[in-house]
């Protein structure tokens, strides 16, 4: 799994070093020592920073959310001309909307916090010892568990699939 | 130091014993200072890792040293295994950024500008297509063939459209250039495409078949066009005996129906009158029920022109359910109308769909609303719309019923124009219009008996 996991990492090469520089941007700004910063490795980590534990419930999750959101952001306006057209009005005869789409497929790829984030956040905000307040964790369910099952997808290569598999789909039909 | 890492299991998430670890650390540090044992101690039980500040020098291991500079003792308050000094944890929180990162999002930043411009191009395009989808809809074929072909390079996927939309409503030679001018013989052939293949596929299995059956009558449809015979010198039965002699046991679906639209074709040229044409259009229906596009106009035509008005209605109806914006049916209806006296009625709908005018170009409504009103004997407006008729449709009839309504309203000047157009074209002006105007002829024989044929 590792392998494949590693594979999409360098397939999505943009999505993965996007990531990865956005999280060591939040581990500055959280004053997270970074203990690795080589973005490509070739381990489950790859496209991640190592990093200290966050203190805070509140930390580790924008930890995780921020560089998500980044990533969609960035993989919504790729995704625009690739909508209009290949799928909807069928141009394929144009390099430009095969290069959006795998800028597309490498951003919503690499989305997802790394899976141990992803744990450290659960401890940290719905942990029976410390966690967020009640509001917080209202406030935080919806992006938490989008990046929750998102992690552990990413840990196994499958968001990659999934895209791929998607644009194949709408691309046809 | 290492008993007292091994024995605590100290390196998990789990808080120390802190008295146990006091004492293991006491243990463990009987040949250190006994002094600085105690400040150690102390230091774990305040939970802080204190360097002392009395001036005299504590003994630590090296196992106690920050394993990245080496020179200052571990920060214990983070984590009891914690390995870095505090000065190093500093600088490990300011670790620059990487270029390679600044890099990635100048590139990404300067792709979305590009994705941007790339999208405000297709604007313009995908605002039409959603347009024409969406009078696809509503089954308002001529907008969305319109929409649709009136794009360059718009796509596949709109091509793929276009194909279905002409196929609904019988726009056979946009089927045939949309297919050949954006799919390949490979792209044809893929799974996805097999609707537009079979569509591709019938149509040039009915034009063979059209081909084959029109064959026998080109050679008199084109005399009859360019008038170099009329059609009552055209050898009718021996055509129709050709036609018959087509048929084969082997002859397809699609033969039999284009020998009876061929029959057709020749029985209308030659004016044999609308229930023969009738008899070989229900022929067509009743071979191929599926090819609306084929006969179902032309019948709702004849059955008009035989006053069947209700199943003209009825007929009309269906043609609405294919092609929402089919004028034809509007067409049909006001002619029903007229026929069975209702002028008013016939009036209305003749002007709303000359409304559409713009649109549709549908120049006989013209005609249509030009005998309306003389019917209903108001021969000044008549002769206005006569003036359109005449400009935008120029046909024999058009031109004897601009002069007979230029002798009504006293207009010689317009009399003798239309009296000129027709000499330019080897023809005299109708005997019905003198005869009109000898009183021996009226609006309602003319027009309401008759369809207006001078």
């Amino acid at each position: 799994m590792t392998a494949i996991y590693i594979i999409t990492k360098f397939l999505t090469l943009p999505g993965t070093l996007l990531k990865a520089f956005n999280e060591q941007l939040m581990c500055r700004i959280f004053k997270c020592p970074v203990e690795d910063t080589r973005y490509l490795r070739l381990d489950e980590a790859c496209g991640h920073v190592e990093h200290e534990l966050l203190d805070s419930g509140k930390k580790s999750f924008f930890y995780c959310f921020i560089p998500s959101l980044i990533s969609f952001f960035f993989g919504v306006i790729f995704s625009v001309p690739v909508i209009f057209e290949m799928f909807y009005l069928g141009i394929y005869d144009s390099i430009f909307p095969y290069a959006f789409l795998w800028l597309a497929i490498s951003m919503f790829s690499n989305m997802f916090p790394l899976i141990e984030d992803a744990m450290l956040m659960k401890e940290k905000v719905y942990g029976k010892e410390g966690g967020c307040g009640k509001a917080a964790k209202i406030l935080f369910a919806p992006g938490f568990a989008v990046m929750y099952v998102g992690a552990r997808l990413e840990a196994v290569g499958a968001t990659f699939f999934l895209d791929a598999v998607l644009a194949f789909v709408f691309a046809i039909l | 130091m290492d008993d007292f890492n091994e024995k605590d299991g100290l390196g998990g998430v789990e808080e120390p014993n802190v008295e146990e670890e006091i004492e293991a650390v006491e243990e463990a540090a009987a040949e250190l200072d006994e002094e600085a044992v105690e400040e150690v101690g102390e230091a774990f039980e305040d939970g802080i890792a204190i360097t002392p500040d009395d001036g005299e020098e504590i003994h630590y291991t090296e196992e106690d040293m920050c394993i990245l500079c080496g020179e200052n003792v571990r920060d214990y308050s983070v984590a009891p295994d914690y390995d870095l000094c505090s000065e190093c944890r500093a600088k490990l929180a300011r670790t620059p950024l990487k270029f390679i990162g600044f890099a990635v999002i100048i590139v990404l930043l300067g792709a979305c500008y590009w994705a941007g411009f790339m999208t405000y191009q297709d604007l313009a395009t995908v605002q039409t297509v959603l347009s024409a989808d969406e009078a696809v809809q509503k089954n308002a074929c001529y907008t969305a063939i319109n929409a649709y072909a009136g794009l360059e390079n718009s796509g596949d996927k709109t091509a793929k459209k276009l194909v279905k939309i002409a196929y609904q409503c019988g726009y056979l030679s946009l089927i045939n250039e949309t297919v050949e001018g954006n799919f390949s013989d490979y792209q044809l052939s893929l799974p996805w495409n097999k609707d537009v293949k079979k569509i591709y596929d019938d149509y040039n299995t009915a034009m063979k078949s059209y081909d084959k059956a029109y064959e026998v009558i080109s050679e008199v449809d084109e005399k009859l066009y360019y008038g170099e015979i009329k059609p009552d010198e055209v050898e009718y039965d021996k055509l129709i005996s050709e036609l018959d002699a087509l048929k084969t046991d082997k002859s397809s679906k699609d033969d039999l129906t284009f020998i009876a639209y061929a029959k057709y074709s020749l029985t209308a040229i030659c004016q044999k009158g609308n229930e023969t044409e009738e008899k070989y259009l229900l022929e067509i229906q009743e071979i191929s029920p599926e090819y609306e596009w084929l006969y179902l106009r032309a019948l709702t035509q004849v059955k008009a022109n035989l006053g069947k008005g209700e199943e003209v209605k009825a007929m009309c109806k269906r043609l609405r359910e294919l092609n929402s914006e089919d004028y034809y049916a509007d067409y049909y209806e006001e002619k029903i109308l007229r026929k069975s006296g209702d002028y008013n009625g016939a009036l209305e709908i003749a002007l709303e769909l000359e409304k559409g005018f713009a649109q549709n170009n549908f120049a006989p409504v013209y005609y249509e609303i030009t005998m309306l009103y003389m019917l209903k004997g108001d021969n000044k407006t008549a002769f206005e719309w006569a003036e359109k008729c005449y400009a935008n449709y120029l046909t024999l009839d058009t031109c004897n019923i601009y002069a007979l309504l230029a002798k009504l309203t006293g207009n010689a000047d317009a009399y003798k124009e239309a009296e000129g157009k027709l000499q330019e074209n080897d023809y005299e002006v109708s005997e019905k219009v003198q005869q009109f105007l000898d009183g021996k002829l009226n609006a309602v024989k003319l027009f309401r008996e008759g369809d207006g044929e001078f």
